[in-house]
């Protein structure tokens, strides 16, 4: 099943989107902080 | 220093060995009091500075490693003694929350609230994860219901404020748990589908009207959900989460719903979340809050390393039904059943008793942690006594 939503940014999609860091082992940290951000809106729910 | 280490992989055995289903050296002890009893319990010893209320050392987190250093010197436990389930005053009161709001005691509550409307499950259900925060959230969080731009401030506020706590009390239990001997535990949450919506998306009156009158839309919306239970605790990578990862879920509707209610509405997308948690090899606790005795032949049916914490109910028929049914490969455990109340009424050695008779039933061949019905809401005395004297004969007594 799934995960889809479009308020939620894989990193895939995004790295598609920006080719400028692929080569940049670092910026996957970007995916961290996107599931930081996804937990956080989470729990605001329960 | 080496004895700490000593003392921390001991206990990491013990939870090693109750996880994969082997009888452990002794009863393991895991003690959760929530953190207004922690913090109540160092205040009357004089822990913080004089003058201080519950309610303004909820809002100062500088305040906290005393608070959680004296009660880990004072009560025995296999695991850290923290903050507990914590709702941080600072994160809900700078999003103006209408669901979780402080007492003036000092106690956080969440009352009857619901910000999703029967007519909007379509949409809800057609991305559930962008309408909770496009739509809903300024409904649970006055402060949110604001231009676009001072949204963002107050999110990136709250957020700020949230993280900050959180890596304080991250720092503070490391050194707890080096100080201690504690081991690490690591650990995610997730709620039951039909729980999450029940909890803050429509409430528990307007679930149960639901049920009724749109039950197919209800239905629909705990399917749509399950994704985002998964993603909750295991994130995006669950590969990378190490193997003692497990996640942490209260259970809220099933003592309130039927059988029949229970087997439609509740359980089939639970299994499905179920069934993604454990999927990497990664165990699951639930805290089986009130009664689900009439629930359990279907919760037994849960595969994986799953400890069930309850509340009440029959602990014969619960070690009857983990020995004899337990799914093939899977390992079942038991925690809780000890009544939180007996350390309120009843002398040391009631208490003592209390756990013997309690552990000949649930605990003779193993797969028993030892913890409470529930999280102890008070240790004002004879209740840190009785603790004190009880978690100490579990230890030096409860062994194999």
């Amino acid at each position: 099943m799934e995960f889809k939503t479009k308020d939620y940014i894989p990193w895939d999609e995004y790295l598609a989107q920006h080719p400028e860091i692929k080569d940049v082992e670092g910026a996957k940290k970007l995916q961290e902080y996107e599931d930081a951000v996804f937990s956080f809106m989470m729990r605001l729910f329960r | 220093m080496e004895d700490m280490n000593l003392l921390r992989e001991e206990r990491a055995q013990l939870f090693r060995d109750i996880y994969s289903g082997k009888k452990p050296k002794r009863v393991p002890v895991q003690q959760s009091p929530a953190f207004e009893a922690t913090i109540q319990y160092a205040i009357d010893a004089g822990v913080t500075p004089p003058g201080k209320t519950r309610r303004e050392v909820f809002w100062e987190p500088d305040l906290w490693f005393d608070i959680v250093d004296y009660i880990n010197s004072q009560i025995y436990s296999d695991t850290a003694i923290g903050v507990g389930a914590i709702r941080l005053p600072i994160l809900y009161q700078s999003l103006g929350a209408r669901c979780i709001i402080m007492s003036e005691s000092g106690v956080m509550q969440h009352p009857e609230v619901h910000c999703l409307e029967p007519e909007e499950y379509d949409a809800y259900i057609a991305d559930p994860m962008t309408y909770q925060i496009e739509v809903l959230l300024p409904r649970l969080y006055t402060e949110l219901d604001t231009t676009p731009g001072r949204r963002a401030m107050v999110m990136a506020k709250a957020m700020k404020a949230n993280a900050d706590h959180m890596a304080k009390i991250g720092g503070m239990m490391r050194q707890i748990s080096q100080k201690y001997g504690y081991p690490g535990m690591a650990s995610g949450r997730s709620t039951a589908p039909f729980d999450y919506i029940a909890d803050f998306l429509r409430g528990f009156s307007r679930i149960n009207t639901d049920m009724r009158r749109c039950p197919d839309k209800l239905l629909e919306a705990c399917d749509a959900i399950i994704p985002m239970m998964i993603r909750e605790s295991l994130g995006s990578d669950p590969k990378k989460l190490p193997p003692n990862h497990r996640t942490f879920i209260p259970l809220h509707m099933g003592s309130f719903i039927s059988t029949k209610q229970f087997e439609r509405f509740w359980y089939p997308s639970m299994k499905k979340v179920m069934d993604g948690l454990v999927a990497y090899g990664h165990g699951v606790d639930l805290f089986v809050e009130d009664d689900w005795m009439r629930h359990m032949e279907a919760m037994n049916e849960f595969t994986g390393s799953i400890r069930y914490q309850f509340e009440k109910g029959d602990p014969v028929y619960v070690k009857k039904l983990f020995t004899e049914q337990t799914p093939p490969g899977s390992v079942h455990i038991i925690t809780g059943f000890y009544q939180s109340d007996m350390l309120r009424y009843n002398t040391k050695e009631e208490c003592i008793d209390a756990a013997k008779k309690l552990f000949d039933i649930v605990a003779a061949d193993g797969g028993y942690v030892f913890n409470f019905d529930k999280g102890l809401f008070s240790l004002a005395e004879p209740v840190a006594s009785n603790l004190k004297a009880l978690s100490e004969w579990i230890r030096d007594n409860a062994v194999y």
